[in-house]
């Protein structure tokens, strides 16, 4: 049976993505900002999925355990993680503050000057995103140089 | 074989979006999304196949990979659908297809080109906005454009304030 580690969880849903019985749930509350993984295990058919996909190794699994129970609360795992805030808009974005330092923590591979550009995005929402690309497009900013020359 | 690119000309694009429609007729769902900013511009963007690509060197599965053309595409079959490349890529590209639980992105048409067909969107564009060639014909062309920009925006911003 797997027990999910709410330390190393992420939250990316990937495990989600890889169980075939939806024993593992993902709800996103966009108002409080959070986001719940929750595990049934009255749900979970033991093919261990989830647990080869997991990119931190979250995912443990205990041989033993009692399935006998008298309320359902005791067969689910809930792991709750704050969704990032757009420092822009200010809205929720579909990612985990975990999410986001953990990227930080992987973007190794690149040169230093990308991975200081790639840092400036990564807390904004796609949408904020792609606004302030083309506030730096170079033909608007072509037209801001030209301003500030005369 | 030379890098590929598909080159945004922002100054011509009108926003009626057929490359949307053109997308999501050839590739089921649109990957190139027409974004408006204010009434002021829209810019069409799809995929920028980024020769360092954020999105290949995070992804954990290796599920991302760049082809001859120098297109960045997506395997669906390794993908796990963990949005890591979401979150790097810096024009937030890559979505999340709830059907088969994987991620989608641009792929530059690989069947139009195996066919030798240009990408949907540019073959649809009626305005010129999208041009599609190896980065060394392109880029210099686009370099020449912006000059003969500059030089006219100079002219025309000099006019105003000597007035």
């Amino acid at each position: 049976m797997p027990k999910i580690d709410p330390k190393l969880c992420i939250g990316c849903r990937a495990c989600s993505n890889a169980c075939p019985s939806n024993a593992i749930v993902i709800k996103d509350d966009l108002i409080q900002g959070t986001r719940s993984i929750v595990l049934d295990l009255s749900h979970c058919i033991g093919c261990r999925a989830c647990g080869e996909v997991c990119i931190k190794d979250a995912i443990e699994f205990i041989e033993e355990i009692e399935l006998v129970s008298l309320s359902m609360g005791n067969l689910t795992e809930e792991v709750t993680l704050k969704l990032a805030k757009c420092p822009i808009c200010g809205n929720f974005s579909e990612f985990t503050e975990k999410q986001i330092e953990e990227a930080k923590k992987a973007l190794t591979d690149l040169p230093g000057e990308f991975i200081e550009e790639i840092m400036k995005y990564l807390p904004l929402c796609r949408k904020c995103r792609r606004r302030y690309l083309l506030m730096n497009a170079s033909e608007l900013s072509l037209l801001k140089f030209m301003l500030k020359a005369f | 074989m030379g890098k590929k690119i598909i080159l945004i000309d922002l100054s011509r694009c009108i926003g009626c979006r057929a490359c949307e429609v053109a997308c999501e007729k050839f590739n089921g769902a649109s990957k190139i999304t027409v974004f408006e900013l204010e009434d002021v511009l829209t810019m069409p963007l799809n995929c920028r196949h980024c020769e360092k690509a954020p999105c290949i060197s995070i992804c954990p599965t290796d599920a991302l990979y760049t082809d001859e053309d120098g297109a960045v595409l997506l395997s669906p079959l390794k993908c796990i659908g963990c949005m890591m490349c979401a979150i790097v890529c810096p024009f937030g590209i890559p979505e999340f297809d709830e059907l088969n639980k994987v991620m989608m992105k641009c792929d530059l048409c690989r069947d139009r080109r195996a066919m030798g067909l240009l990408p949907a969107c540019v073959a649809t564009c009626p305005t010129d906005a999208l041009v599609y060639g190896d980065v060394n014909e392109v880029l210099p062309r686009k370099r020449e454009y912006v000059a003969q920009k500059a030089i006219i925006l100079s002219k025309e911003v000099g006019d105003v304030l000597l007035k």
